[in-house]
Protein backbone atom coordinates (compact mmCIF):
# COMPACT_ATOMS: atom_id res chain seq x y z
CA UNK A 1 0.00 0.00 0.00
CA UNK A 2 1.60 3.38 -1.28
CA UNK A 3 -1.54 5.73 -0.90
CA UNK A 4 0.42 8.95 -0.60
CA UNK A 5 3.53 9.93 -2.04
CA UNK A 6 4.73 13.49 0.10
CA UNK A 7 6.97 15.63 -1.84
CA UNK A 8 7.47 18.32 1.65
CA UNK A 9 4.01 20.12 2.30
CA UNK A 10 2.47 18.57 -0.63
CA UNK A 11 0.70 14.64 -0.74
CA UNK A 12 0.09 13.46 -4.10
CA UNK A 13 -2.36 10.79 -4.04
CA UNK A 14 -0.40 7.92 -5.70
CA UNK A 15 -3.68 5.78 -7.26
CA UNK A 16 -4.94 9.16 -8.97
CA UNK A 17 -1.50 9.50 -10.56
CA UNK A 18 -1.49 6.04 -11.69
CA UNK A 19 -4.62 6.43 -13.31
CA UNK A 20 -3.85 9.98 -14.96
CA UNK A 21 -0.48 8.11 -16.22
CA UNK A 22 -2.69 5.54 -17.59
CA UNK A 23 -4.96 6.94 -18.79
CA UNK A 24 -2.33 8.86 -21.12
CA UNK A 25 -0.01 5.76 -21.85
CA UNK A 26 -3.64 4.39 -23.37
CA UNK A 27 -4.37 7.34 -25.66
CA UNK A 28 -1.00 7.29 -26.60
CA UNK A 29 -1.43 3.75 -27.75
CA UNK A 30 -4.92 4.03 -29.07
CA UNK A 31 -3.22 7.57 -31.35
CA UNK A 32 -0.41 5.06 -32.35
CA UNK A 33 -3.27 2.54 -33.37
CA UNK A 34 -5.38 4.71 -34.96
CA UNK A 35 -1.91 5.83 -37.45
CA UNK A 36 -0.57 2.44 -37.90
CA UNK A 37 -3.89 1.16 -39.91
CA UNK A 38 -4.05 1.41 -43.70
CA UNK A 39 -7.28 2.37 -44.21
CA UNK A 40 -6.84 4.96 -41.09
CA UNK A 41 -11.05 5.38 -40.23
CA UNK A 42 -9.43 7.97 -37.94
CA UNK A 43 -6.91 10.55 -38.10
CA UNK A 44 -4.56 10.53 -34.50
CA UNK A 45 -5.00 13.53 -33.70
CA UNK A 46 -9.17 12.53 -34.11
CA UNK A 47 -8.74 10.34 -31.79
CA UNK A 48 -7.32 12.67 -28.99
CA UNK A 49 -10.18 15.16 -29.33
CA UNK A 50 -12.57 12.70 -29.33
CA UNK A 51 -11.26 11.06 -26.04
CA UNK A 52 -11.58 14.92 -25.10
CA UNK A 53 -14.80 15.28 -25.88
CA UNK A 54 -15.80 11.45 -24.49
CA UNK A 55 -13.09 12.15 -21.05
CA UNK A 56 -15.71 15.95 -20.65
CA UNK A 57 -18.94 13.59 -21.47
CA UNK A 58 -18.14 11.15 -18.87
CA UNK A 59 -17.18 13.97 -16.47
CA UNK A 60 -20.72 15.92 -16.33
CA UNK A 61 -22.95 12.83 -16.40
CA UNK A 62 -21.19 11.09 -13.51
CA UNK A 63 -22.02 14.60 -11.27
CA UNK A 64 -25.56 15.24 -12.72
CA UNK A 65 -25.88 11.85 -12.08
CA UNK A 66 -24.53 12.25 -8.35
CA UNK A 67 -26.43 15.59 -8.10
CA UNK A 68 -29.70 13.72 -9.06
CA UNK A 69 -29.18 11.00 -6.35
CA UNK A 70 -27.92 13.35 -3.59
CA UNK A 71 -29.78 16.69 -4.04
CA UNK A 72 -29.68 17.42 -0.82
CA UNK A 73 -26.57 17.41 -0.28
CA UNK A 74 -25.38 20.19 -2.37
CA UNK A 75 -28.07 22.52 -0.81
CA UNK A 76 -25.66 23.39 2.25
CA UNK A 77 -22.86 24.85 -0.25
CA UNK A 78 -24.49 24.68 -4.29
CA UNK A 79 -20.89 25.53 -5.65
CA UNK A 80 -19.83 21.66 -5.18
CA UNK A 81 -21.89 20.92 -8.16
CA UNK A 82 -17.89 22.41 -9.36
CA UNK A 83 -15.92 20.65 -7.26
CA UNK A 84 -12.88 18.90 -8.60
CA UNK A 85 -13.68 15.81 -5.86
CA UNK A 86 -13.91 12.27 -7.41
CA UNK A 87 -16.08 10.54 -4.66
CA UNK A 88 -18.56 12.98 -6.07
CA UNK A 89 -19.10 11.13 -9.15
CA UNK A 90 -22.01 8.56 -10.08
CA UNK A 91 -19.96 5.87 -12.39
CA UNK A 92 -23.45 4.23 -13.79
CA UNK A 93 -24.07 7.64 -14.56
CA UNK A 94 -20.60 8.52 -16.24
CA UNK A 95 -21.10 5.20 -18.34
CA UNK A 96 -24.31 6.13 -19.70
CA UNK A 97 -22.98 9.03 -20.36
CA UNK A 98 -19.91 8.08 -22.33
CA UNK A 99 -22.07 5.44 -24.31
CA UNK A 100 -24.43 8.45 -25.64
CA UNK A 101 -21.69 10.77 -26.32
CA UNK A 102 -19.51 8.28 -28.00
CA UNK A 103 -23.24 7.55 -30.12
CA UNK A 104 -23.56 10.92 -30.94
CA UNK A 105 -19.74 11.54 -31.68
CA UNK A 106 -19.61 8.62 -33.84
CA UNK A 107 -22.92 9.91 -36.05
CA UNK A 108 -21.64 13.33 -36.56
CA UNK A 109 -18.24 12.23 -37.69
CA UNK A 110 -19.89 9.57 -40.50
CA UNK A 111 -17.71 6.65 -37.75
CA UNK A 112 -19.41 3.33 -37.17
CA UNK A 113 -19.24 2.59 -33.48
CA UNK A 114 -17.33 -0.65 -33.66
CA UNK A 115 -14.61 1.74 -34.93
CA UNK A 116 -14.83 3.86 -32.28
CA UNK A 117 -14.49 0.90 -29.67
CA UNK A 118 -11.94 -0.58 -31.37
CA UNK A 119 -9.72 2.41 -31.81
CA UNK A 120 -10.23 2.98 -28.21
CA UNK A 121 -9.63 -0.53 -26.91
CA UNK A 122 -5.88 -0.12 -26.30
CA UNK A 123 -6.66 2.70 -23.79
CA UNK A 124 -9.48 0.55 -21.55
CA UNK A 125 -6.94 -2.08 -21.53
CA UNK A 126 -4.82 0.26 -20.57
CA UNK A 127 -6.89 1.89 -18.18
CA UNK A 128 -7.77 -1.42 -16.74
CA UNK A 129 -4.01 -2.65 -15.86
CA UNK A 130 -3.74 1.45 -14.27
CA UNK A 131 -7.03 0.63 -12.44
CA UNK A 132 -5.93 -2.68 -10.55
CA UNK A 133 -2.38 -1.18 -10.03
CA UNK A 134 -4.01 2.25 -8.08
CA UNK A 135 -5.61 -0.74 -5.79
CA UNK A 136 -2.72 -1.78 -5.23
CA UNK A 137 -1.47 1.83 -3.84
CA UNK A 138 -4.52 2.27 -1.92
CA UNK A 139 -5.20 -1.23 -0.32
CA UNK A 140 -8.90 -1.74 -2.19
CA UNK A 141 -9.68 -4.70 -3.28
CA UNK A 142 -8.12 -6.61 -0.74
CA UNK A 143 -8.07 -10.67 -1.07
CA UNK A 144 -9.28 -13.30 1.40
CA UNK A 145 -7.16 -14.84 3.73
CA UNK A 146 -5.06 -17.84 2.51
CA UNK A 147 -1.87 -19.97 3.54
CA UNK A 148 -0.46 -19.83 0.24
CA UNK A 149 3.38 -19.30 0.39
CA UNK A 150 3.19 -15.73 -1.48
CA UNK A 151 0.13 -14.45 1.00
CA UNK A 152 0.76 -11.18 1.76
CA UNK A 153 0.20 -9.78 5.21
CA UNK A 154 -2.71 -7.40 5.22
CA UNK A 155 -5.11 -6.24 7.81
CA UNK A 156 -4.24 -8.94 10.33
CA UNK A 157 -3.98 -11.79 8.19
CA UNK A 158 -2.15 -13.07 5.24
CA UNK A 159 -4.22 -12.67 2.08
CA UNK A 160 -4.60 -13.48 -1.58
CA UNK A 161 -2.54 -10.60 -3.68
CA UNK A 162 -5.44 -9.77 -5.57
CA UNK A 163 -4.14 -6.76 -7.09
CA UNK A 164 -1.84 -8.29 -8.06
CA UNK A 165 -3.26 -11.05 -9.52
CA UNK A 166 -5.72 -8.37 -11.24
CA UNK A 167 -2.78 -6.01 -12.66
CA UNK A 168 -0.72 -9.21 -13.80
CA UNK A 169 -3.60 -10.59 -15.75
CA UNK A 170 -4.52 -7.08 -17.05
CA UNK A 171 -1.38 -6.38 -18.39
CA UNK A 172 -1.06 -9.86 -19.79
CA UNK A 173 -4.14 -9.32 -21.71
CA UNK A 174 -2.64 -5.77 -22.75
CA UNK A 175 0.40 -6.66 -24.03
CA UNK A 176 -1.42 -10.04 -25.79
CA UNK A 177 -3.55 -7.31 -27.82
CA UNK A 178 -1.24 -5.08 -28.48
CA UNK A 179 1.19 -7.59 -29.90
CA UNK A 180 -1.54 -8.94 -31.85
CA UNK A 181 -3.01 -6.02 -32.85
CA UNK A 182 -2.08 -6.33 -36.83
CA UNK A 183 -4.23 -9.83 -37.17
CA UNK A 184 -7.38 -7.55 -36.43
CA UNK A 185 -9.06 -5.31 -39.01
CA UNK A 186 -9.85 -2.26 -37.16
CA UNK A 187 -13.42 -1.21 -37.18
CA UNK A 188 -14.81 -4.75 -37.39
CA UNK A 189 -15.67 -4.37 -33.55
CA UNK A 190 -13.75 -7.79 -32.49
CA UNK A 191 -10.41 -6.19 -31.03
CA UNK A 192 -12.98 -4.40 -28.64
CA UNK A 193 -14.86 -7.44 -28.01
CA UNK A 194 -11.69 -9.90 -27.47
CA UNK A 195 -10.64 -7.24 -24.84
CA UNK A 196 -14.11 -7.73 -23.66
CA UNK A 197 -14.23 -11.57 -23.75
CA UNK A 198 -10.46 -11.72 -21.88
CA UNK A 199 -10.98 -9.39 -19.11
CA UNK A 200 -14.58 -10.45 -18.18
CA UNK A 201 -13.17 -14.40 -18.05
CA UNK A 202 -10.21 -12.79 -16.07
CA UNK A 203 -12.89 -11.07 -13.51
CA UNK A 204 -14.73 -14.84 -13.38
CA UNK A 205 -11.59 -16.06 -12.21
CA UNK A 206 -10.12 -13.70 -10.04
CA UNK A 207 -13.16 -12.48 -8.55
CA UNK A 208 -13.22 -15.29 -6.01
CA UNK A 209 -9.82 -14.48 -4.56
CA UNK A 210 -11.39 -11.17 -3.48
CA UNK A 211 -12.44 -10.60 0.44
CA UNK A 212 -14.48 -7.39 -0.76
CA UNK A 213 -16.94 -6.96 -3.10
CA UNK A 214 -21.13 -6.62 -3.25
CA UNK A 215 -22.07 -10.02 -2.10
CA UNK A 216 -25.58 -11.60 -2.92
CA UNK A 217 -27.76 -13.78 -1.12
CA UNK A 218 -26.49 -17.07 -0.55
CA UNK A 219 -22.82 -15.57 -0.85
CA UNK A 220 -22.64 -15.66 -4.42
CA UNK A 221 -20.55 -12.72 -5.79
CA UNK A 222 -22.24 -9.64 -7.88
CA UNK A 223 -18.88 -9.18 -9.53
CA UNK A 224 -18.48 -12.33 -10.96
CA UNK A 225 -22.31 -12.90 -12.17
CA UNK A 226 -22.26 -9.64 -13.98
CA UNK A 227 -18.49 -10.43 -15.45
CA UNK A 228 -20.08 -13.80 -16.58
CA UNK A 229 -23.16 -11.86 -18.10
CA UNK A 230 -20.44 -9.87 -20.13
CA UNK A 231 -18.38 -12.82 -20.75
CA UNK A 232 -21.36 -14.40 -22.66
CA UNK A 233 -22.28 -11.23 -24.52
CA UNK A 234 -18.69 -11.05 -25.47
CA UNK A 235 -18.63 -14.83 -27.13
CA UNK A 236 -22.13 -14.33 -28.63
CA UNK A 237 -20.94 -10.88 -30.40
CA UNK A 238 -17.59 -12.69 -31.46
CA UNK A 239 -19.68 -15.33 -32.87
CA UNK A 240 -22.06 -13.06 -34.92
CA UNK A 241 -20.05 -12.01 -37.89
CA UNK A 242 -18.89 -15.68 -38.36
CA UNK A 243 -22.20 -16.68 -39.22
CA UNK A 244 -22.90 -13.66 -41.53
CA UNK A 245 -19.59 -14.18 -43.51
CA UNK A 246 -20.22 -18.04 -43.44
CA UNK A 247 -16.47 -18.56 -42.63
CA UNK B 1 8.09 -26.29 -19.06
CA UNK B 2 5.14 -27.86 -20.34
CA UNK B 3 3.32 -24.85 -20.06
CA UNK B 4 6.32 -22.75 -22.25
CA UNK B 5 6.38 -25.19 -25.01
CA UNK B 6 2.51 -25.43 -25.05
CA UNK B 7 3.21 -21.25 -25.20
CA UNK B 8 5.51 -21.40 -27.87
CA UNK B 9 3.14 -24.26 -29.55
CA UNK B 10 0.98 -21.53 -29.51
CA UNK B 11 3.02 -18.29 -30.91
CA UNK B 12 3.83 -20.62 -33.56
CA UNK B 13 0.58 -21.37 -34.62
CA UNK B 14 -0.44 -17.60 -34.22
CA UNK B 15 2.37 -16.71 -36.93
CA UNK B 16 1.49 -19.19 -38.76
CA UNK B 17 -2.11 -18.47 -38.87
CA UNK B 18 -3.81 -20.71 -41.92
CA UNK B 19 -4.09 -23.88 -40.34
CA UNK B 20 -6.00 -22.69 -37.42
CA UNK B 21 -8.35 -20.67 -40.29
CA UNK B 22 -9.39 -23.18 -41.96
CA UNK B 23 -10.36 -24.86 -39.02
CA UNK B 24 -8.37 -27.92 -38.96
CA UNK B 25 -6.14 -27.12 -35.86
CA UNK B 26 -7.88 -27.95 -32.46
CA UNK B 27 -5.53 -27.75 -30.45
CA UNK B 28 -4.90 -24.35 -30.09
CA UNK B 29 -5.70 -22.52 -26.86
CA UNK B 30 -8.55 -19.88 -26.16
CA UNK B 31 -6.52 -17.21 -27.52
CA UNK B 32 -6.09 -17.94 -30.77
CA UNK B 33 -9.91 -19.56 -31.36
CA UNK B 34 -11.19 -16.17 -30.49
CA UNK B 35 -8.74 -14.15 -32.24
CA UNK B 36 -8.28 -16.19 -35.45
CA UNK B 37 -11.07 -18.25 -34.76
CA UNK B 38 -11.93 -22.05 -35.24
CA UNK B 39 -14.98 -23.65 -37.01
CA UNK B 40 -18.48 -22.04 -35.94
CA UNK B 41 -19.09 -25.30 -34.35
CA UNK B 42 -15.67 -25.86 -32.10
CA UNK B 43 -16.32 -22.10 -31.40
CA UNK B 44 -19.84 -22.75 -30.42
CA UNK B 45 -18.53 -25.66 -28.61
CA UNK B 46 -15.82 -23.97 -26.66
CA UNK B 47 -17.46 -20.96 -25.65
CA UNK B 48 -20.60 -23.27 -24.12
CA UNK B 49 -18.17 -25.23 -22.39
CA UNK B 50 -15.82 -21.70 -21.06
CA UNK B 51 -19.38 -20.09 -19.65
CA UNK B 52 -20.26 -23.43 -18.14
CA UNK B 53 -16.84 -23.75 -16.46
CA UNK B 54 -17.72 -20.42 -15.55
CA UNK B 55 -20.52 -20.98 -14.40
CA UNK B 56 -19.15 -23.87 -11.95
CA UNK B 57 -16.63 -21.40 -10.76
CA UNK B 58 -18.67 -18.85 -9.34
CA UNK B 59 -21.11 -21.81 -8.13
CA UNK B 60 -17.52 -23.26 -6.30
CA UNK B 61 -16.32 -19.74 -5.15
CA UNK B 62 -19.21 -18.33 -3.17
CA UNK B 63 -18.34 -16.58 0.26
CA UNK B 64 -19.57 -18.86 3.39
CA UNK B 65 -21.10 -16.70 5.88
CA UNK B 66 -17.27 -17.21 7.73
CA UNK B 67 -15.76 -14.93 4.63
CA UNK B 68 -18.41 -12.29 4.85
CA UNK B 69 -18.06 -11.23 8.55
CA UNK B 70 -14.72 -9.22 9.00
CA UNK B 71 -14.41 -9.69 12.32
CA UNK B 72 -10.94 -8.51 12.72
CA UNK B 73 -10.32 -4.49 13.18
CA UNK B 74 -8.28 -2.60 10.52
CA UNK B 75 -8.10 0.89 9.49
CA UNK B 76 -9.52 0.01 5.83
CA UNK B 77 -12.87 -0.09 4.33
CA UNK B 78 -15.05 -3.34 5.28
CA UNK B 79 -13.25 -3.84 8.62
CA UNK B 80 -14.28 -3.13 12.27
CA UNK B 81 -12.68 0.32 13.34
CA UNK B 82 -10.23 0.28 15.64
CA UNK B 83 -11.29 0.64 18.84
CA UNK B 84 -9.30 3.24 21.22
CA UNK B 85 -10.22 5.64 24.18
CA UNK B 86 -9.17 9.38 24.02
CA UNK B 87 -9.47 12.22 26.23
CA UNK B 88 -11.52 15.24 25.31
CA UNK B 89 -10.47 18.88 25.19
CA UNK B 90 -13.17 19.41 27.81
CA UNK B 91 -11.84 16.72 29.70
CA UNK B 92 -14.16 13.85 29.40
CA UNK B 93 -13.46 10.21 28.16
CA UNK B 94 -14.59 9.34 25.02
CA UNK B 95 -14.67 5.09 23.72
CA UNK B 96 -15.17 4.58 20.27
CA UNK B 97 -17.45 1.40 20.89
CA UNK B 98 -19.85 3.32 23.24
CA UNK B 99 -20.99 5.33 20.28
CA UNK B 100 -22.25 1.95 18.36
CA UNK B 101 -25.56 2.46 16.52
CA UNK B 102 -24.33 6.14 15.29
CA UNK B 103 -23.14 6.52 11.96
CA UNK B 104 -19.65 8.21 12.67
CA UNK B 105 -16.75 10.09 11.35
CA UNK B 106 -13.48 9.95 12.51
CA UNK B 107 -11.34 12.88 11.45
CA UNK B 108 -7.61 12.40 11.93
CA UNK B 109 -6.55 16.27 11.65
CA UNK B 110 -3.35 18.65 13.33
CA UNK B 111 -3.82 22.48 13.81
CA UNK B 112 -0.43 23.22 11.10
CA UNK B 113 -2.15 21.18 8.45
CA UNK B 114 -3.76 23.59 6.15
CA UNK B 115 -6.17 21.14 4.49
CA UNK B 116 -7.48 20.13 8.15
CA UNK B 117 -8.17 23.89 8.84
CA UNK B 118 -10.01 24.27 5.17
CA UNK B 119 -11.78 21.08 6.18
CA UNK B 120 -13.29 21.45 9.49
CA UNK B 121 -15.89 24.23 8.78
CA UNK B 122 -17.49 22.14 6.36
CA UNK B 123 -17.98 18.98 9.34
CA UNK B 124 -19.08 21.63 11.82
CA UNK B 125 -21.65 22.19 9.05
CA UNK B 126 -22.88 18.89 8.44
CA UNK B 127 -22.61 17.82 11.58
CA UNK B 128 -24.96 20.39 13.04
CA UNK B 129 -27.44 19.37 10.02
CA UNK B 130 -27.26 16.00 10.70
CA UNK B 131 -26.73 14.90 14.79
CA UNK B 132 -30.17 14.92 15.46
CA UNK B 133 -30.56 12.27 13.29
CA UNK B 134 -27.83 10.32 15.00
CA UNK B 135 -24.19 11.39 12.89
CA UNK B 136 -21.27 11.69 15.03
CA UNK B 137 -17.89 13.40 14.99
CA UNK B 138 -14.59 12.43 16.74
CA UNK B 139 -12.24 15.05 15.36
CA UNK B 140 -9.40 13.43 16.77
CA UNK B 141 -6.02 15.86 17.19
CA UNK B 142 -2.52 14.44 16.66
CA UNK B 143 -1.65 16.02 19.47
CA UNK B 144 1.87 14.14 19.75
CA UNK B 145 2.52 15.93 16.26
CA UNK B 146 0.92 19.36 17.41
CA UNK B 147 0.06 20.76 20.65
CA UNK B 148 -2.67 20.97 22.91
CA UNK B 149 -2.50 24.98 23.12
CA UNK B 150 -2.78 25.02 18.93
CA UNK B 151 -5.56 22.79 18.97
CA UNK B 152 -7.41 24.15 21.64
CA UNK B 153 -6.97 27.99 20.26
CA UNK B 154 -7.87 26.14 16.42
CA UNK B 155 -11.18 25.67 18.04
CA UNK B 156 -11.97 28.54 19.93
CA UNK B 157 -11.23 30.46 16.91
CA UNK B 158 -14.10 28.43 14.86
CA UNK B 159 -16.19 27.60 17.86
CA UNK B 160 -16.19 23.59 16.85
CA UNK B 161 -19.23 21.93 18.28
CA UNK B 162 -18.33 18.38 18.12
CA UNK B 163 -16.48 16.43 20.36
CA UNK B 164 -12.19 17.01 19.99
CA UNK B 165 -10.17 14.10 21.33
CA UNK B 166 -6.75 14.29 21.88
CA UNK B 167 -4.04 11.41 20.55
CA UNK B 168 -1.56 12.39 23.12
CA UNK B 169 0.78 9.53 23.01
CA UNK B 170 0.26 8.26 19.19
CA UNK B 171 -2.23 5.57 19.84
CA UNK B 172 -4.49 6.74 17.65
CA UNK B 173 -2.09 7.28 14.91
CA UNK B 174 -0.53 3.84 15.21
CA UNK B 175 -3.92 2.24 15.20
CA UNK B 176 -5.06 3.78 11.89
CA UNK B 177 -1.41 3.58 10.32
CA UNK B 178 -2.20 7.34 9.81
CA UNK B 179 -0.08 8.34 6.60
CA UNK B 180 -0.77 11.36 5.74
CA UNK B 181 -3.45 14.30 7.18
CA UNK B 182 -6.21 14.66 7.55
CA UNK B 183 -7.51 11.28 7.23
CA UNK B 184 -11.01 10.68 7.57
CA UNK B 185 -13.35 7.25 8.52
CA UNK B 186 -16.93 6.77 7.53
CA UNK B 187 -17.97 3.82 10.43
CA UNK B 188 -21.18 2.53 10.11
CA UNK B 189 -23.76 2.50 13.08
CA UNK B 190 -22.57 -1.71 12.96
CA UNK B 191 -18.97 -0.14 13.75
CA UNK B 192 -17.80 -1.00 10.41
CA UNK B 193 -15.11 1.55 8.37
CA UNK B 194 -17.91 2.21 5.12
CA UNK B 195 -14.96 5.36 3.19
CA UNK B 196 -11.53 6.11 3.90
CA UNK B 197 -11.15 9.56 2.78
CA UNK B 198 -6.72 10.01 2.71
CA UNK B 199 -5.99 13.90 2.06
CA UNK B 200 -8.32 16.66 1.91
CA UNK B 201 -10.46 18.96 2.20
CA UNK B 202 -13.98 16.87 1.83
CA UNK B 203 -16.76 18.96 0.66
CA UNK B 204 -19.98 19.52 2.66
CA UNK B 205 -21.62 17.77 -0.56
CA UNK B 206 -19.04 14.92 -0.34
CA UNK B 207 -19.51 14.77 3.82
CA UNK B 208 -23.26 15.22 3.54
CA UNK B 209 -24.50 12.64 0.85
CA UNK B 210 -22.13 10.04 2.57
CA UNK B 211 -23.74 10.61 6.00
CA UNK B 212 -27.24 10.44 4.25
CA UNK B 213 -26.22 7.10 3.11
CA UNK B 214 -25.01 5.41 6.08
CA UNK B 215 -28.00 7.58 8.08
CA UNK B 216 -30.36 5.29 5.59
CA UNK B 217 -28.55 2.23 5.72
CA UNK B 218 -28.79 2.28 9.71
CA UNK B 219 -32.31 2.83 9.41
Amino acid sequence: MFPILQIGSIAIQVPGLILLAGLWVGLTLSERLAGETKRQPMRPGEVSNLALLIRLAAALGARLGYVLRFPSAFELNPWNVLSLNPGLLDPWMGLTAVIVAATVLAERKALPARILVDVFTPMLAVLSAAWFLSSLASGNGYGLPTALPWAVDLFGAGRHPTQIYDTLAAVLILVTLWWQRGSFRLGEGRLFFVFLAFTSASRVFLEAFHAAGAVLPGGWRANQILAWLVFALSLWVLQKPRKTQGT
Amino acid sequence: MHCAIVGLQLISDVRGGGAIRNGKNTRAGLIILVMFGLTERHFNLLAMGMLLLGGIWIAASRLAPSDLAQAQAAPQTGFLAPQFTLETLSGENITLADLRGHPILINLWASWCLPCRAEMPAIQRVYDRYRDQGFTVLAVNMTLQDSRKAAEDFVNEFGFTFPILLDVDGQVASLYRLRALPSSYFVDAYGYIQEVVIGGPMDEALLASRVEQFLEASQ
